[in-house]
């Protein structure tokens, strides 16, 4: 059966759209292409500042911000450790400091750029993906 | 001063960090083996140096405050007594009697691994509507798979970071969220198989 031919649509809420957001976004899709789901899949993602993956920790103009972890285990995409590194070098960040600890403006750039390829990704594979900037209160559970 | 040794010593390669950034998480296992006691105990005379070497102070960060330090342009001050507010200025007093004064206070010590004292308010409504429950360090407490525990009829909600301190130990860390999400999502993607 076709995802199309479904009418189940399972939904999935991604409270916070800053490193864990945008990771557990990435990585959603990720799986999702691999493996065969006969249900449509509808994702919200939400965040009261914005849906741009760069969160607080993130989103700073000054270069003198640097991580704190190396550039060589900031990967987003688990099964791709080396992707963070590719990124920087094929936009040219390629100095060597950003290798060690790179600034926190460029690292926002890079989870920003893979949630938003991400979100076209999922678009293709028929994922309804929803943004909503709002401050969530409450959960609560019906029976 | 030990910001001058501190940053001699980071000129020479150290065996415990190196050996930290190739443990490939291998920390948070041994957690889990842990039983309340052992766990309570890395928790209060442990985690700080493991976060020290781990996720360490980047060399040009700890050189700029070095030079502010030796410049007299940054005062380094703990153990804050009380703060008033009194003519336009924030008074902070100290143990050993010691008061500055300032127009601007900026609180930056961060948010509170501990969800029974946090000012979040979705956090307290989750706490209150049971839709997580606190683990033996105060974080929200988690499955293997990143799910809270709780006393509903489903569990079809994830947390992942630092909010989960206690449930594992490095929870901040790039490499260790990363590696969360991709538990999490298989096992949420495996329900709707």
């Amino acid at each position: 059966m076709l995802r199309q031919d479904c009418d189940i649509m399972k939904k999935i809420a991604i409270i916070g759209t800053g490193l864990s957001g945008a990771a557990t976004f990435i990585n959603l899709i990720e799986r999702f292409k691999k493996i065969d789901i006969q249900s449509n899949l509808e994702v919200f993602l939400i965040d009261k500042r914005s849906v741009d993956g760069k969160g607080f920790a993130y989103d700073t103009e000054q270069d003198c911000h640097v991580l704190n972890t190396l550039a060589s285990g900031s990967s987003i995409l688990k099964e791709t450790p080396n992707d963070f590194i590719d990124w920087l070098n094929e936009n040219h960040f390629n100095k060597e400091n950003y290798y060690q600890h790179p600034p926190r403006n460029i690292y926002g750039q890079y989870i920003s750029y893979r949630l938003n390829q991400y979100i076209d990704l999922a678009l293709k594979f028929d994922i309804n993906v929803k943004k909503i900037v709002d401050d969530t209160l409450n959960i609560t559970f019906d029976s | 001063m030990i910001a001058k040794e501190e940053i001699k010593k980071s000129q020479k390669p150290r065996l415990w960090q190196n050996l930290f950034y190739n443990d490939d998480l291998l920390l948070n296992v041994i957690w889990k083996k842990l039983d309340t006691k052992g766990k309570l105990k890395v928790h209060k005379f442990y985690y700080g140096l493991f976060l020290s070497l781990r996720a360490a102070m980047p060399l040009s960060t700890a050189r700029r405050l070095y030079d502010l330090l030796k410049s007299n342009k940054l005062l380094i001050l703990d153990k804050i007594k009380k703060i008033k507010f009194e003519e336009g200025n924030f008074s902070i007093g100290f143990k050993k009697n010691l008061y500055i004064k300032a127009p601007q206070i900026v609180n930056a010590t961060g948010l509170s691994n501990n969800i029974l004292k946090t000012d979040n308010t979705f956090i307290k409504n989750l706490l209150s509507n049971k839709i997580i429950q606190s683990n033996l360090l105060g974080g929200i407490n988690v499955t293997n798979t990143y799910q809270c525990t709780n006393e509903l009829p489903s569990n079809n909600i994830y947390a992942i970071g630092a909010l989960t301190y206690g449930s594992d130990i490095l929870t901040n860390l790039i490499e260790y969220i990363v590696q969360s999400t991709y538990i999490a999502t298989s096992d949420m993607l495996g329900k709707l198989k």
